[in-house]
């Protein structure tokens, strides 16, 4: 028996449980490459197969339970059309293919008169906060027009206040609700930075009514481009 | 209530039906987005969203798979669709990258490092630096323990792709393995684990 013949043995067929098949039993016997090539194997395969299992976190069973109630509730209600603040946008979005890096928007509309026509660029860093405070959620938009709800936006978490697992709890959920999001983080600044696209500004503005009810400080205000 | 009847119930719409039945698979469900993702907040929210699209979809399950290895079909193609996502995005995020920020994988907490072992956690590590597709093979086969034939129906592909896919998963892994020098001794075959 071949030496190739036995690694795709070992490789493919065989287990650690198992016994090992009579012929290759024998070449490995007389084979020390053979054999040193087995000893690896065995190793990382039970390595692998050793993996513990973790336990899902509290939010994973409520949330999972949640989502199919509402899933449930939506197939009997007629759904309402909803108008989402940037859906103007959307032409823009698929004839320039722009990224639009959208962070927990917090949107005052009316209060931003951004520069028209100008490249998009995520908006310079606010200052850093305690360590546990920085959570900072920021947003950026496009340039596609000439309207000033294209403007930055950002909320950023000054203070989580007492009930900081609820106030935790609450972004994870906004996260997972809104399928575009990316965590990025940014470990020597201790900041986070999710980006979404296409973010409605109802469900911005939701997020920051519910972190302000949790007792959370909330600073909004719309970026310098 | 035996699981046939409660599919049955869950194909007629039933929400309770479904929360009793996902029961008892949610925690395989939370741990095979664990092991692709490597973290509890990714786990969590892949996770949900598998459990919706398994509620959305569970009326196409016919029986001809065992229940199990039907769910597993549509999580492993949902953590796939979601890594091709990342992938897809990661090009629009140099701006951020420039400024020093990372994509925040592995752990999100010291406490959620600590809390698995070092022997998983390096595991966890290993397998995120393989391509997506030899990850899955591991996953299923040597982690989760499934047959060649599920493998192949959670795949869609025949058991001899799933076969020459698996040589070169194990084949990566090890190689893997061998350079990490926590791993070395493990790799030697020195210690049982």
């Amino acid at each position: 028996m071949k030496c190739s013949t036995v690694y795709k043995y070992l490789t493919t067929e065989w287990e650690p449980s198992v016994a090992l098949d009579e012929e290759v039993q024998n070449h490995l016997a007389g084979c020390s490459l053979c054999r040193a090539e087995q000893t690896q194997i065995e190793g990382a395969f039970t390595l692998l197969s050793s993996m513990p299992q973790v336990e899902p976190t509290a939010e994973f069973r409520a949330g999972w339970r949640n989502r199919v109630r509402e899933e449930a509730a939506k197939a009997t209600v007629v759904p309402e059309k909803r108008l989402k603040w940037n859906s103007w946008l959307k032409p823009a979005y698929s004839l320039a293919f722009l990224f639009i890096a959208v962070v927990a928007v917090i949107g005052y509309q009316n209060s931003v008169h951004a520069p028209k026509n100008e490249a998009l660029h995520m908006a310079e860093k606010g200052p850093a906060v305690s360590q546990e405070q920085t959570m900072v959620l920021r947003s950026a938009a496009v340039d596609v027009t000439d309207t000033a709800d294209t403007a930055l936006y950002e909320l950023k978490l000054v203070e989580v206040g007492p009930r900081s697992r609820d106030v935790q709890r609450i972004i994870r959920n906004f996260r997972s609700s809104h399928e575009e999001g990316i965590v990025f983080s940014h470990k020597a600044k201790n900041e986070e930075w999710t980006l979404f696209r296409d973010l409605s500004f109802e469900d911005a503005e939701r997020l920051r009514k519910e972190l302000e009810g949790l007792g959370a400080r909330v600073e909004v205000k719309p970026l310098t481009r | 209530m035996e699981e046939q009847t409660l599919i049955r119930l869950c194909q007629a719409g039933d929400p309770n039906a479904f929360e009793t039945l996902l029961a008892n698979y949610e925690k395989i469900i939370y741990n095979l987005a664990f092991k692709y993702f490597g973290n509890h907040h990714d786990a969590s929210d892949v996770g949900q969203e598998a459990m919706v699209r398994i509620y959305q979809k569970i009326k196409d399950f016919n029986g001809n798979s065992s229940f199990k290895t039907w769910l597993y079909r549509v999580v492993v193609n949902l953590c796939m669709d979601e890594l091709r996502r990342r992938k897809n995005q990661s090009h629009s995020l140099d701006e951020l990258k420039e400024q020093g920020f990372e994509p925040a994988t592995a752990y999100d907490s010291p406490e959620e490092a600590a809390e698995l072992s070092e022997k998983s956690a390096m595991i966890q590590e290993i397998l995120q630096m393989l391509p997506d597709e030899q990850r899955t093979i591991l996953i299923l086969k040597d982690i989760e323990g499934l047959e060649y034939t599920e493998i192949a129906y959670v795949l869609g592909c025949n058991m001899g792709t799933v076969k020459s896919r698996l040589s070169r998963a194990r084949e990566a892994f090890r190689k893997k393995l061998a350079t990490q020098p926590r791993f070395n001794i493990l790799a030697e075959g020195r210690v049982q684990v």
